[in-house]
Formats: structure tokens, C-alpha cells, sequence
């Protein structure tokens, strides 16, 4: 395997090495007052805590006029906030920062910054915007999006072209936000944080409690909306690893599915067996049934025209019939 | 390049005993011929699906009435509702594979009616067999070749008691687009050919004329001689082939079974063993094919599809199964 050359981080948070970034091999660290525990869900994720989160320090992204990040991200909303003139405001949440000096050089803090925000419905929104510096007048805002269910997130920035895209679950997000769009991030090398409280601006009132998985940063943007779209189809349809394998990156799959709407039953009676009161009927499977041959007889009421049919297997004679409830049995005799 | 329009000409057809007929019976998808029926009813998606959109918009609806459900891509579908092109969905991922789709994907409409049927041999086994061709026009201006085919399951049976396999089987000629130098009623003469093929290399494959007076129809080979280029139909078309007139080959038919119960013949020099999911097969098998690993324009393979149920299975509702079509390029004529 060899991963795309404009592929810088890739954390796919499995298990066995949490924090292992796959691109550069040098892991990420836990910061934060609450490092003693990482938490994972089976190979499903990193679960963000509070008042933990997750630093690469001084990531090579080589990252000029084009930018792709993509995440699984399972959303997860602890309420909304009421302030002291009891408006309800959202509670934001802190996810990803690339805290980068090199924007304006004469701040200290200027960050890339993902956010969430809490909605009164239930939902969740996502932000993205830069914080400090000269290029602070950027921010977008997604469609709101429900939680409790696994999204994916594929941002695709180019400042030569002039977008910044966000697609949720392989859609192209309807977002809000300024004209302006910078044409450039200077992100040769960043830190690359995940759910660290971001404290200027606007500010992060609460760690993210989400769930985030296979995240990823390129430093090319994966063109248009059509192929970006096509981009995440592949990686929902194989996986994040396929996509970024540079082997894989020139093929492309046409999928036909074909139903069957039943499998029949391959179980046969091999045995039976009755004595005056049971009945036992032995399967190729291995189960044995018993049955009350009392009680098979006396819930007969011959309201289903199935029981007559039954019945008329062991007529001799003319066939019986259903009649005002009752069965009538003309010149014919039933063997039991 | 390779987008997604051109991915919509590969399509799958049923297969018939007699040449350029539909095949309205599922269960006689047995090899031989292609038919011009489609294994399921397509259209084209309007828009593009998210991972939990419950409502699609599609070109065309009418194919698909009466359809219980609806494959797109990796998916099955539960349909709702078919309200004119706008349908609503009752149940994602009933095949447990959740995908997107995006704008112009293919639908599939799947009915009650279906390609399998519960009727299995001793060993509970049954076959079928589809064609995949591409169905793109030889001389539209947008008649893409599919380079390194190759075939595979992606996803298995989800009844664990019942096995999935595939083989390929690699028509005798691909398709074959030519200029007679001369003929009769009976006969076409192509001294173009002379040397290039064996002795009734075309053998059973369908002729049709292109243009002239004789122009759409198709008659079948029984006799091509190497030596002359001449070709030997089966019956004769109304008026005599003259020089200079345009005319087609289909692929050669598959094998044919005589019931659904009985396996093909595979592991042959065109046709692949039986194999199930965690592999793939290049359509180029035994390195054999005239267009090697390339599916030109009306080119197609056949797939034989080995259902099995093993031995005590429960009966199991809505099983399917998914097959990949993988490429690494769509080229332009």
C-alpha cells in the first residue's frame, strides 16, 4: 500500500495504536487535564472527552491554496446554554484547530478552527472560520445535521478556485458564510488539534463529546463538486484506508445488486414418533418437536378453510365442506 | 476519464435460448443468447441520496411500477411509494450496506418477480446466467471502451446458510463491425477477414446489416470459412448482399443449460471456475479474448451465478447479493 502523495494525516483511531498517524508515523499526544483515559469503541472511533484532547505537534501539511479534511464524526449534543439575560444561546463545542502561527506571523493565536453548535431542535451545526489574524474574516456554517447517527464530513478548500465545500454524508452542505474566501492558508506546518478548547474569539464552551474516526488532511483539494461527491461515495462504499491508497485511486466500480426474496428451507422430517398423548417429530437440524395430540385436535374449529383441506386429505368419499360453522360430511367417512 | 454517465452503459441483460428476442421468463436466464431484457428495469437517479435521505427523484419512474424494491449502487431499498418520478423509501440498507449515491447513478427496480426461484438440485444448487454489456452505441460520439475488467462479488449472501459463486464465461468472438466485399442472399463475403480467424470461428454469432437493403436484419452463422472470408447464414435476407454494405457481429452466445438445475461446464478455456466473494476475475480468461481485458463498445461477457443453499437451512427472507464491475478507465472512442 501507498498513500496518496497529497495525503499528510490520516488517524484511523483503531484500537491497537490509537494515536498512530499513518502518513508521518509520528503519533499524536493526549493533553489536557483528563489524560489518563483514551477511549475507543471497537475500531469505531476515538470518543472525545472532556477536558482531554489530542495534539500533532508541528504536522508537515505543505498546505498552500488547496485543502481536504474528511472525518467520520458521530454528533452528540449535551443542550443548549441560557446566559445571564436568560436568551438561549447554542453551546459551542470545540472539534479541530490547526493552530498556525504563519498566517500572521505578529499574533500569537491564529487558528483553522471546526466547531459545532448546539441547535434547540436537537441538531447539530458545524463552523468553520478563522480565528486571529489578518484573515479573520472568514467563516462558514453547515446545514444542521442530527446526531446520534454516523456522518461523514468532507471539507474541500481552494482559494485559487475559490471555495470552500463541505459535503455531510457525500451532499454538498448549503452553507452560510462570507464571500470572502482566502486564497491562501499557508499551512507549511501546523499543530493539528482535535476537541481542544479554542479561547480567543468566539469560545468553545464545552469539549466535544462526539465521536471521530478516520480523519484525514490532504493537501490538494479533490476538484469539483461532482468528484468531490464521487470521493465520498468511495470512501463510504470501501473505506477511508481504499481511497488514500494510491494504488487504488485510478479504479472505479459499477455495482449491481441482485435480491432473492426467499431461501427456502432445506430441513426435513427424518422421524416421527407418537404414543397416546405426544407427538414427536425428529429434523435433519437436530431439534425435536413435541406436540399434545389433545391439544392439536380440540383447537380445531375448522374456521380456516386450510383445516378442511387438511381434513379432506383422509376422506374416503365425497369431500367435506364448511357449512354455518359446522363441517358437513355427506357420504363419505374421515379416517383420524 | 471516468465519470458517471459512462458507467451507466454497462448493463445487465437475461439470456435466451433464441437470438434478439426478450426474455420474459427469469427462471430461463440459462445461457445462450442475449435477450433485449434487462435483469431489472433502470433509470437514472435526479439528485444526489445522503446516508439517510428517505426520498429520491429518478428520470423515469414508469419501469419502475410494481417494484418492491430498488437497488442503487452497493444498496437494496425499500420502497413506500412510487408517486410519478418522486418515490419514498420505507427502509435503507436492507441488504445492511448503507451508501450515498450520486446524481445519474443507475435504479434498479426489484420486483416480486424474481431472477431466482426455490427449485434446486439434489445438492441445492441452481444456476443462472446474465450478460454484461456495453451497451453504448459502436458509433456514438461518446463510445467509451472499459480497460482492465475485471469481475467480483462485493457483497456476499446475507443468509448465512447460502453460498454466492460466480464464473465467467468469455464469448467466442467480440463484437465485430465490418464491410462486406461481397455476398449473395445467403452468404456475406469479407475478404478483409481472410487469414484472421479460425474456420467457423463465428459459429451460431449473430450477422446484421447496417445499411443498404437489406439494413436491420440479423441472421445467424452456421458456416465461416478462414480461407475465403465468406459467411454462411443460417437463413436467407430479402435481397442479395452487395459490396461496400455495412454489417455487424454480436458476440458469440454462451453455453446454454437445459434447466436451472444444472451446472455449466466451467473451468474451460473460456469459461472460469465457480468462485465465491474475496475474488476477482479478469474478463481476458486464459488470456483468450480478441479485446483482452477490454469491453469496447457492444462488447459483453457472461456471468454464471451458483446459488446454493446448504443442508438444514432455515428459510430466510430478502437475501441478495452484489456484483462488481471494477475498471480502470473509461476511454473515448
Amino acid at each position: 500500500m501507498g498513500y496518496l502523495l497529497s495525503a499528510k494525516t490520516f488517524l484511523r483511531f483503531d484500537n491497537s495504536n490509537m494515536l498512530s498517524n499513518s502518513i508521518t508515523n509520528i503519533p499524536f499526544l493526549i493533553n489536557g487535564t483528563n489524560t489518563t483515559i483514551l477511549s475507543a469503541t471497537g475500531n469505531l472511533g476515538y470518543v472525545m472527552q472532556q477536558n482531554q484532547y489530542l495534539t500533532g505537534a508541528n504536522v508537515s501539511l505543505d498546505i498552500d491554496s488547496q485543502m481536504t479534511i474528511g472525518f467520520w464524526f458521530y454528533p452528540a449534543n449535551p443542550g443548549i446554554v441560557i446566559n445571564s439575560s436568560n436568551e438561549i444561546i447554542p453551546l459551542r463545542m470545540s472539534l479541530l484547530d490547526f493552530d498556525n502561527n504563519v498566517l500572521n506571523p505578529s499574533v500569537n493565536e491564529c487558528n483553522l478552527v471546526l466547531y459545532e453548535e448546539t441547535q434547540t431542535d436537537g441538531d447539530n451545526k458545524m463552523f468553520i472560520a478563522i480565528e486571529g489574524g489578518s484573515q479573520s474574516n472568514f467563516f462558514l456554517e453547515t446545514e444542521s445535521y442530527s446526531i446520534g447517527v454516523w456522518h461523514h464530513f468532507l471539507i474541500v478548500y481552494d482559494g485559487a478556485r475559490g471555495f470552500f465545500n463541505v459535503f455531510i454524508d457525500g451532499k454538498k452542505s448549503t452553507t452560510i458564510g462570507t464571500s470572502y474566501i482566502p486564497s491562501s492558508l499557508d499551512l507549511i506546518s501546523s499543530d493539528i488539534n482535535i476537541n481542544k478548547k479554542v479561547l480567543i474569539g468566539s469560545t468553545d464552551i464545552s469539549s466535544n463529546q462526539g465521536i471521530i474516526d478516520d480523519f484525514f488532511v490532504l493537501n490538494s483539494s479533490v476538484g469539483n463538486v461532482l468528484e468531490s461527491e464521487d470521493f465520498v461515495q468511495r470512501i463510504v462504499n470501501n473505506n477511508t484506508d481504499y481511497v488514500l491508497d494510491g494504488v487504488n485511486e485510478f479504479l472505479f466500480d459499477i455495482y449491481t445488486g441482485f435480491y432473492i426474496s426467499k431461501d427456502p428451507t432445506t430441513i426435513n422430517i427424518t422421524s416421527m414418533s407418537k404414543n397416546t398423548n405426544r407427538f414427536f417429530i425428529g429434523r435433519s437440524d437436530g431439534a425435536i418437536l413435541e406436540g399434545s395430540l389433545l391439544m392439536w385436535q380440540s383447537v380445531r374449529d375448522f374456521s380456516n378453510t386450510n383445516e378442511i383441506g387438511v381434513l379432506n386429505k383422509n376422506v374416503l368419499g365425497s369431500p367435506v365442506v364448511l357449512q354455518d360453522g359446522f363441517v358437513k360430511i355427506i357420504n363419505s367417512t374421515i379416517k383420524l | 476519464m471516468s465519470g458517471i454517465i459512462e458507467k451507466n452503459f454497462i448493463k445487465y441483460y437475461l439470456t435466451s435460448v433464441e437470438p434478439g428476442i426478450s426474455q420474459n421468463i427469469y427462471s430461463q436466464s440459462l445461457g445462450g443468447y442475449i435477450s433485449s431484457s434487462l435483469v431489472y428495469p433502470e433509470t437514472i437517479l435526479n439528485g444526489t441520496i445522503g446516508l439517510y435521505d428517505t426520498t429520491m427523484v429518478v428520470d423515469n419512474y414508469v419501469g419502475l411500477n410494481g417494484c418492491t424494491y430498488i437497488n442503487l449502487g452497493l444498496e437494496i431499498i425499500k420502497v413506500n411509494s412510487i408517486n410519478s418520478n418522486n418515490i419514498t423509501i420505507s427502509q435503507r440498507a436492507v441488504n445492511g450496506i448503507r451508501s450515498n449515491h450520486l446524481n445519474n447513478s443507475i435504479v434498479r427496480g426489484i420486483s416480486s418477480v424474481n431472477v431466482f426461484n426455490n427449485i434446486l438440485n439434489d445438492n441445492r444448487k441452481q444456476y443462472r446466467c446474465f450478460a454484461i454489456k456495453n451497451s453504448v452505441d459502436f458509433l456514438a460520439t461518446d463510445a467509451y471502451s472499459f480497460n482492465d475488467v475485471k469481475i467480483s462479488l462485493k457483497q456476499d449472501s446475507i443468509n448465512d446458510f447460502s453460498n454466492i459463486k460466480f464464473a465467467i464465461e468469455d464469448p467466442v468472438n467480440d463484437y465485430l463491425n465490418s464491410t462486406s466485399t461481397g455476398g449473395s442472399k445467403n452468404t456475406l463475403i469479407d475478404s478483409s477477414l481472410i487469414g484472421a480467424y479460425s474456420d467457423n470461428y463465428f459459429l451460431n454469432s449473430r450477422l446484421r446489416i447496417k445499411s443498404g437493403s437489406n439494413i436491420d436484419q440479423a441472421r445467424t452463422i452456421s458456416i465461416y470459412d478462414n480461407n475465403t472470408g465468406v459467411f454462411t447464414l443460417e437463413s436467407s435476407f430479402s435481397n442479395n448482399i452487395l459490396s461496400g454494405i455495412s454489417y455487424e457481429i454480436d458476440p458469440s452466445p454462451a453455453q446454454r443449460i437445459i434447466t436451472g438445475e444444472i451446472s455449466p461446464v466451467v473451468g474451460s478455456q473460456r469459461v472460469s471456475e465457480f468462485v465465491g466473494i474475496n475474488n476477482s476475475i479478469d474478463i481476458n480468461i486464459n488470456n483468450d479474448r480478441s479485446h483482452y481485458s477490454i469491453l469496447q463498445p457492444n462488447d459483453l461477457i457472461y456471468i454464471w451465478i451458483e446459488r446454493e443453499i446448504k443442508k438444514n437451512a432455515m428459510e430466510f427472507n430478502n437475501n441478495s447479493f452484489i456484483i462488481d464491475f471494477r475498471f480502470s478507465e473509461a476511454v473515448g472512442s
